[in-house]
């Protein structure tokens, strides 16, 4: 009987081509989408769930809270340096103890001993400073040597893979005792080689550098180690408890630590910094940073997940309607069955057979799909997530369930509607056309129901594309366009730097030159603890530390309120802060906060010469907060350059550029990017999230308009009848299409009525992620209705006037 | 095997009453061929759809093999549909989306039958009516008188009791009726199927053993 049944869907499928493309083309991109968002869930939820002992290893992380109370703290995936030996010593609860330092990037690394055919790689990353506790914690398989020599100084361990590109003629136990240069200064022994982390991590090392060569001689004091009050996400630790230490201890004994060395500011209660454990499996969700990789957001999963569940519920919808629709066409077969004896269970799995086969055919297709969706959205989807992934039991197993689910959904509320009708009326023919029963049918309600959906979404996507417009061409208080940002090796020395920057400004397209950190708006931010005395007291805050040379305020054209510019940048001896900062600091009058005097450590103390007027250095979803310039030419890594106009395009001064670059900095890789591509890249959350938003817009139109389409052939094929009358009596064309569309605008301008608060509200929310948003205006939701007016008639026209130009005696005569 | 007591139909209209059946009583035996005639209105088809399970009436007594039909369970009339009844409709009332073979196929997949039992059957019924080599086409590919043979073939297939006919032979000429009628009265007299068909035809009715007349909801 069951295989009966297939064979009549099948043919059914066969023969009501239209009505089956529809029903099919709506669930396969319900179905791709949901099954590409699953895979993406849980490959993001799947990070660092195979090591051993999970559940005690922690990372120690720091927060420091707001002044105000309910106020946004900061948040940072790192530790203060001091804490490594403090969590090691003072700390019973952890077992083990591990500093995970990324200080070092794009390395030079040189291999063989003392200038024997030395072999030199540039650019080199991947690098941690760790001990042989790091083993310990994380387990690595040993291919060669141990972890034991990792607490000896200038010992490094690699992976096969990083070991076999360096040594590739040599067996992992010849490898060891091997020497390795890094930037020309620092030599390491080989001490063994591990197989790379089998499963999705983001423990990425392939170079570990003992802890032991930092703690002592100048790396230690290039980085900035040893001081309390700063806090660097490159400087991370982990740890694992004792067996059978409650995590309580452990925060207990670490909240020790913690009020040992933080002191609060003087008459405040609260701590400047607090430290939390965080489990492993936090890591690689948002809120901490985590040695750069990528991290991945449970909100957005959240909004993926309810996009996937609009875009299915709408396909069933447009298969809950489509055959009711057809209910006339199937009644006959209903009464007929039942008269040979069919029960309403018969009928009920005959007509779920259909719709199970329907979504069958539609997983098929959507299996296809997976692969383009990878495509479309790569830059969305985390790197490891490939077509591949596809094939394991799990996905199989969602895939069969959300056919299950999705064909018991699209296909009970018919099967149930069909199998109802009374066998006689149907015999004799008396069968009700069930188009229109005065009351308000379900089809119309489920028709509002997908456009309200369209609707929302065609809102959202308007205003998420006038924020990104406003963010990228409001006034942001700096000029951004024709300044190239040339990023400096870490490695590079001042006189470097300065030689560099001497052979920019000698170029003839060159207008002016700025050495500095970053700048003026940039995704990377760093922030000390600023101390001031202001009439006779003592200020403490915390401020965006920028340092800048005396060029920066006018090449970026930012706007001088109060005092004067920078005199000379090859000493740290002014300070320039911004507005914000001088009202932080209790002057609402600029001029007032000049020559106070600031310090960002014990050792300075920094006249403030000049006040700038606020400027957004970050994106639009933050506060403009404190900030203080000043020329501190060893941490100035990047150089600005304001370009002239030209007429042959940037890539021949590019290249000039690049030239420039190399004869100082043979080893490293030039890094140049557009100022403006820079502020454009800060809001690629935006763009993302506007660029998922416009797909699933327009994936949700199709499918209404697909459902649309589908009521309106059935509509004129039921009304032929009354169309070729009506033509008779006189009708025009015009009329008849005016009669037949009117049903369905009326519709829309209902969803219209519902979506329009819904939108506006869930927008409004959106908005207030941003510090700077634009507000709400009412000709958005006319547009997005009139919008959805137009698809709307656009899909019905074509087959509306199709029927009204029908000969009429050609219809009246198959009566 | 069938008897009516009483036997009223009517339907609402505005604030009254349309009463198509009134009062009916008629008792029909095992073996007969019974055929229902009267003008257009009178009630005739209703009569033969409350006989056949597919309406019920509105008031009075119905048995059905000795069993009160107005007292059953849905279930326990699907039961009779799959084993004791057998329709044959004017409009032949083919499912359009089955072959011939799937057509007649369809009553013994109710009755919960092995697929080799069915295939047994459905090859008998389809040799006995001289179909064979139409069994893999679909109903709009066959003649009206072949449709009704095929509708006629799926009534006995599942070897019922009675067959009700409602003008099985309406929408045919004369030679392909007379044909049907033939086969009825052979299915009568050699495998004693009670048969009531519902006729206009005086020619038919011949063919059956007793004729009931009906007149305004009433039989005369």
């Amino acid at each position: 009987m069951i295989k009966n049944y297939f064979k009549i869907a099948w043919r059914n499928i066969k023969q009501r081509k239209v009505f089956s493309i529809i029903n099919i083309l709506g669930l396969a991109i319900g179905i791709s989408t949901a099954l590409v968002i699953y895979m993406m869930v849980h490959y993001e939820t799947h990070f660092d769930t195979f090591h051993p002992n999970k559940e005690r290893i922690f990372r120690i992380v720091t927060e420091m809270p707001a002044d105000e109370p309910g106020g946004e703290g900061f948040h940072n995936g790192g530790v203060p340096t001091p804490m490594y030996d403090a969590a090691q010593d003072e700390i019973a609860a952890f077992q083990y103890v591990a500093p995970v330092s990324t200080n070092f990037y794009q390395t030079k690394v040189t291999i063989g001993n003392e200038g024997k055919d030395p072999k030199d790689f540039i650019s080199v990353d991947n690098i941690v400073v760790t001990n042989e506790q790091y083993f310990d914690i994380i387990q690595y398989k040993w291919l060669a040597g141990n972890a034991k020599s990792m607490a000896e100084v200038n010992q490094v361990v690699l992976t096969a893979d990083r070991a076999k590109q360096y040594y590739p003629n040599m067996s992992f136990a010849q490898m060891i005792g091997q020497g390795i240069t890094l930037n020309d200064s620092l030599h390491f022994q080989v001490a063994g080689v591990v197989e790379q982390l089998q499963g999705t991590t983001d423990f990425n090392f392939k170079t570990f550098i003992s802890y032991k060569t930092v703690t002592t001689g100048f790396l230690h004091k290039a980085w900035y180690w040893g001081a309390w009050n700063s806090i660097n996400s490159a400087n991370q630790l982990l740890v694992m408890l004792r067996e059978n230490t409650p995590i309580a201890t452990a925060q207990k004994q670490l909240w020790a630590v913690n009020q040992k060395y933080i002191k609060p500011e003087k008459g405040k209660t609260q701590l400047e910094q607090i430290y939390h454990l965080s489990p492993i499996q936090d890591l690689h969700f948002t809120g901490y940073d985590n040695f750069g990789t990528p991290q991945a957001n449970k909100e957005v999963f959240k909004k993926l997940t309810i996009v996937a569940i609009c875009l299915l519920l709408l396909a069933c919808i447009n298969f809950v309607n489509l055959n009711t629709a057809q209910g006339t066409t199937r009644a006959k077969e209903v009464g007929i069955r039942k008269s040979l004896g069919s029960s309403v269970s018969n009928l009920v799995a005959r007509f779920l057979g259909e719709s199970f086969v329907l979504t069958c055919l539609s997983a098929i297709l959507s299996i296809c799909m997976v692969p383009l969706i990878l495509q479309q959205f790569s830059d969305f989807l985390p790197g490891g997530l490939s077509a591949l992934y596809m094939f394991q039991w799990h996905v199989g197993l969602f895939l069969v369930g959300l056919v299950v689910v999705m064909s018991l959904l699209a296909g009970l509320y018919p099967a149930w509607v069909l199998s109802k009708y009374k066998p006689i009326s149907v015999l004799r023919g008396r069968m009700t056309t069930n188009t229109k029963s005065g009351g308000i049918s379900l089809r119309q309600v489920l028709t509002v129901l997908q456009f309200t959906f369209a609707i929302g979404f065609i809102v959202g996507t308007f205003i998420v594309i006038q924020q990104i417009k406003y963010a990228l061409t409001a006034d942001l208080g700096y000029r951004k366009d024709a300044i190239v940002n040339i990023r400096l090796p870490f490695s590079s020395k001042v006189s470097q730097t300065e030689v560099f920057a001497g052979k920019l400004e000698q170029m003839s397209g060159v207008k002016k030159v700025s050495k500095n950190s970053f700048a003026p708006s940039t995704a990377g931010s760093v922030t000390m603890i600023i101390e001031a005395t202001i009439k006779g007291k003592k200020w403490e805050s915390a401020a965006q530390i920028r340092a800048t040379d005396k060029n920066y305020i006018d090449l970026f054209q930012l706007e001088l309120v109060a005092g004067r510019n920078f005199l000379r940048d090859d000493t740290l001896s002014e300070a320039i802060i911004n507005e914000s900062m001088a009202k932080a600091m209790g002057f609402s009058n600029p001029n007032d906060a000049l020559n106070q005097f600031v310090s960002a450590s014990s050792k300075e103390k920094l006249p403030v010469v000049g006040v700038i007027k606020d400027f957004h250095f970050r994106s639009f979803r933050d506060k403009i907060t404190p900030l203080m310039m000043r020329p501190q030419m060893n941490m100035m890594r990047n150089v600005s350059v304001l370009v002239g106009p030209t007429t042959q395009g940037y890539s021949k001064t590019m290249q000039q550029f690049e030239a420039a670059f190399k004869s100082v900095y043979p080893d490293n890789v030039f890094d140049a990017t557009f100022f403006d591509q820079q502020i454009a890249d800060l809001y690629s959350q935006e763009r993302n999230t506007l660029q998922l938003l416009s797909w699933a817009t327009g994936l949700i139109i199709f499918i209404s308009s697909l459902g649309m389409l589908g009521l309106v052939i059935h509509a004129t094929q039921s009304r032929t009848k009354e169309i070729g009358v009506r033509k008779v009596l006189g009708a025009s064309v015009t009329n008849i299409v005016v009669l037949v569309s009117k049903d369905f605008v009326k519709l829309i301008i209902i969803s219209l009525i519902i979506a329009t608060p819904i939108s506006y509200y869930l927008m409004k929310e959106w908005l207030s992620n941003f510090a700077y948003g634009v507000s709400i205006h009412w000709w958005v939701f006319g547009l997005a209705g009139l919008g959805a007016i137009v698809i709307a008639v656009a899909t019905i026209s074509y087959q509306t006037i199709k029927a009204a130009m029908v000969n009429p005696i050609e219809s009246l005569k198959s009566e | 095997m069938i008897q009516l007591h009483r036997i009223s139909k009517y339907y609402p209209v505005g604030f009254g009453k349309n009463e198509v059946l009134k009062d009916v009583d008629l008792s029909i035996q095992e073996g007969e061929f019974v055929s229902i005639m009267g003008p257009s209105g009178s009630g005739k088809s209703t009569l033969l759809h409350i006989m056949g399970l597919l309406e019920e009436p509105s008031a009075g007594e119905y048995l059905f093999q000795y069993d009160p039909v107005h007292k059953l369970s849905e279930k326990k009339r699907t039961e009779l549909h799959r084993n004791s009844i057998g329709f044959v409709f004017q409009a032949y009332h083919l499912i359009d989306e089955l072959t011939v073979y799937e057509n007649i196929e369809t009553p013994l997949l109710y009755k919960n039958m092995s697929s080799a039992e069915r295939k047994s059957r459905v090859a008998d019924i389809l040799d006995r009516f001289n179909i064979v080599a139409k069994k893999d086409l679909f109903p709009n590919q066959l003649s009206g008188g072949q449709q009704q043979l095929v509708g006629i073939a799926r009534a006995l297939v599942a070897e019922p009791r009675v067959i009700f006919a409602d003008e099985p032979t309406g929408n045919l000429h004369s030679s392909q009726a007379k044909e049907i009628m033939e086969l009825f009265k052979e299915l009568n007299t050699k495998d004693g199927i009670t048969i009531v068909q519902v006729t206009h035809s005086d020619i038919n009715a011949t063919f059956g053993n007793r004729v009931i007349n009906i007149a305004d909801g009433k039989v005369v």
